[in-house]
């Protein structure tokens, strides 16, 4: 279970936050400041804060900087204004991501689990197959100059075709893949998914393609 | 006297401008003469009385008193003076005699009294027509070996009688015409100031629809023509004022409506727990929808008041474009979405957050009526003179009828389906002032069923 630190002094805001996340199974730690914060993680092993901007005893910039210094964790910055430069200022003190309050849960949860992700993925490396650029960090597809933002399980496939080029994966073990061993639908949504990329990219000029091996199941070939 | 009239005004300052300049030209022409005709006039005088007194001391035969009674009458005035200092007029009277005792005695030693010139000039006589003595002039006469003056000048009177008239006429006639014609005149000019007078005051008792039968090519004729455009402004302006407030008060009363009905639904005890979070979610909705629509009016008025006073600064449009992709991001994957876009960096001058407001209007539209696993396109093309930004999507599409509507305040596409989706209507008519405001165009090619192009150009300035 993945551990998430809260700092924020709001105390409505803290129980909202705590109570989206645990809903969604993390275990969440809560602090009033930033030097509260500090306290904690030196404490407990943390996966990610979720910081807010406007504290007292010390702000989300200084919390974020210092939190920089010492641990290599993600961080979300919560905003009450959507000033650009918030987020500049963010940015430079070395956040990963904001929210700007008011928010949805479903945003709050979306960021929380992208970063993690993010941060999963840091240790892999990027692929570049012809025109073809995959950014496995930031969950970019990038074909001449043109960057795509994939919904998240067809990146997850693409990436893997990807990886293993002119391989022929069956539909059983793309499923075992991506979407886990726990996965309760057929195999007929790996079908889909293979059709909604490649309708995706029918219109763009490029050289590969994810082809059909009858019998057996799907490759993407370079061409 | 107050005039309150500017009809009576411009014909009172204008014949005050007519005397005004007839005694200033008289002025002018009485000076004129005192410096230089009444001298020329002296000696053309003096001149004529040497001819007569010459002609008298030649004919030693003529009388006297006959001779000068036969010029006299031919339009001369004159004092003939013997050497015993005695008096005789020839001609017309003089009107004033005096004439100083000395100047006879020089006249009758041999002098000449040249009075034409040296009469004295008042401001507003002219020395020409005074019918007085001192006003002549005198040569000594000898007849007979016997020394006498004569007086002499010309009868003014007599010789130019029917001039005066004729000029008299003249002046009359000009002065009573011009009046005349200022007055018509001035009618003229000012019946169109009138009009618009009257059609002000129709305009501010609402209503809009006045006919103007003002046909000229100059100031008044745009004046009037500005005023028609300025009439038929306000008409819109107003109509849309009325439908804006009977939209607003639909688009508050159903949402109202909807929120009071299923609150009372609530309130029924016999429902089961998840009918009744569904009844909280469609409370929610329509809150949301409330207060978006309240954010949006403030928008839009706040738009109207900005326009002469924006914030201009250059614009990072690819990092704005970035920005509002990136606050976004986790609706657009939420419905299964694929974002695909080119932003090469091109910033452009204008109000950053207006801009701002603009292209998360044209994302959030494109999400909102998108399909499910649909795609979205941002294309920034940066070339000198502008930038353009095109959104493209795979939704709803636009009807060719819809098109002309959808930047109408309120106005929402697929009424069907709009209950379902969220949103105020506000949104593509903010857009557009802002792009407006920018000097910008925004455009849109749609095909129903197949998606949408929102197409916003602006120049660099």
């Amino acid at each position: 279970m993945k551990t998430i630190l809260i700092a924020d002094d709001d105390d409505y805001i803290r129980s909202l936050v705590k109570d989206i996340l645990m809903r969604e199974g993390y275990k969440v730690l809560v602090a009033e400041n930033g030097a509260a914060a500090l306290e904690t993680l030196n404490t407990e092993l943390c996966d990610l804060a979720v910081v807010d901007i406007m504290m007292p005893v010390m702000d989300g910039y200084e919390l974020t900087s210092e939190i920089r210094k010492i641990y290599d964790l993600p961080i979300i910055l919560l905003t009450a204004k959507s000033q650009i430069e918030d987020k500049e200022k963010g940015f430079e003190s070395g956040t990963d991501d904001y929210l700007i309050k008011p928010f949805e849960p479903k945003e709050l949860i979306f960021r929380v689990n992208a970063l993690l992700r993010r941060y999963g993925n840091a240790s892999e490396t990027n692929i570049n197959l012809g025109s073809l650029y995959i950014n496995k960090k930031g969950y970019e597809v990038k074909i001449n100059n043109k960057t795509f933002m994939l919904p998240l399980k067809e990146f997850e496939l693409l990436t893997f075709l990807a990886t293993h080029p002119n391989q022929v994966f069956s539909r059983g073990h793309l499923i075992e893949k991506i979407w886990g061993l726990d996965f309760e639908g057929d195999e007929r949504t790996v079908d889909v998914h293979i059709k909604r990329l490649r309708e995706r990219f029918a219109s763009i000029e490029k050289d590969f393609s994810i082809k059909t091996i009858r019998g057996v199941g799907y490759s993407l070939e370079v061409l | 006297m107050k005039m309150k009239s500017l009809y009576s005004k411009f014909a009172f300052i204008t014949i005050m401008i007519m005397i005004v300049s007839g005694i200033i030209s008289f002025l002018l022409s009485n000076a004129y003469y005192q410096v230089k005709l009444k001298q020329q006039n002296d000696e053309k005088i003096t001149h004529f009385a040497f001819e007569i007194a010459d002609f008298a001391s030649e004919h030693p035969l003529i009388s006297l008193e006959d001779y000068f009674d036969h010029i006299g009458a031919i339009g001369y005035q004159i004092l003939l003076i013997n050497p015993d200092g005695d008096k005789q007029y020839f001609g017309s009277p003089f009107r004033k005699k005096e004439l100083p005792k000395e100047i006879t005695e020089k006249v009758l030693h041999g002098e000449v009294f040249h009075g034409v010139s040296q009469f004295p000039h008042k401001t507003f006589v002219t020395g020409f027509f005074a019918n007085e003595l001192k006003n002549s002039v005198g040569v000594p006469l000898e007849y007979n070996n016997k020394k006498y003056a004569i007086f002499i000048r010309p009868d003014i009177k007599l010789m130019f009688n029917e001039m005066h008239i004729l000029f008299g006429w003249l002046l009359v006639i000009s002065i009573l015409l011009s009046i005349l014609f200022v007055l018509i005149s001035t009618k003229y000019l000012v019946k169109p100031i009138r009009n618009l007078k009257k059609a002000t005051k129709e305009i501010a008792e609402g209503n809009f629809s006045i006919k103007l039968d003002i046909d000229r090519k100059d100031e008044l004729g745009h004046l009037a023509i500005s005023f028609t455009r300025m009439a038929e402004k306000l008409a819109k302006v107003d109509m849309l004022r009325k439908e804006l407030i009977s939209n607003i008060s639909h688009d508050i009363q159903s949402p109202l409506t909807n929120i009071k009905g299923y609150l009372n639904l609530l309130e029924s005890s016999d429902k089961s727990e998840e009918e009744k979070q569904q009844y909280i979610r469609v409370v929610h909705s329509e809150v949301n929808r409330l207060s978006n629509m309240a954010k949006e009016l403030l928008l839009l008025s706040s738009i109207e008041s900005k326009k002469d006073m924006m914030d201009i600064s250059t614009v990072d449009v690819a990092g704005q474009l970035k920005s509002v992709i990136h606050q976004y991001q986790w609706r657009i994957l939420d419905k299964g979405i694929m974002m695909s876009y080119s932003l090469p960096d091109a910033s452009v001058k204008g109000d950053a957050s207006l801009l701002y407001s603009v292209w998360e209007n044209l994302l959030t539209n494109a999400i909102k009526y998108n399909c499910e696993n649909g795609t979205i396109d941002i294309e920034l093309t940066d070339s000198e003179s502008q930038i353009e930004v095109a959104v493209k999507d795979t939704g709803i599409g636009i009807d060719t009828n819809e098109m002309v509507r959808i930047f109408d305040r309120f106005y929402r596409a697929d009424t069907s389906r709009a209950r379902s989706v969220e949103g105020t209507g506000l949104g593509l008519s903010i857009a557009q002032s802002i792009v407006d405001m920018h000097h910008g165009v925004i455009n849109v090619t749609s095909q129903k069923g197949k998606g949408t192009i929102f197409t916003v150009i602006l120049p660099k300035m």
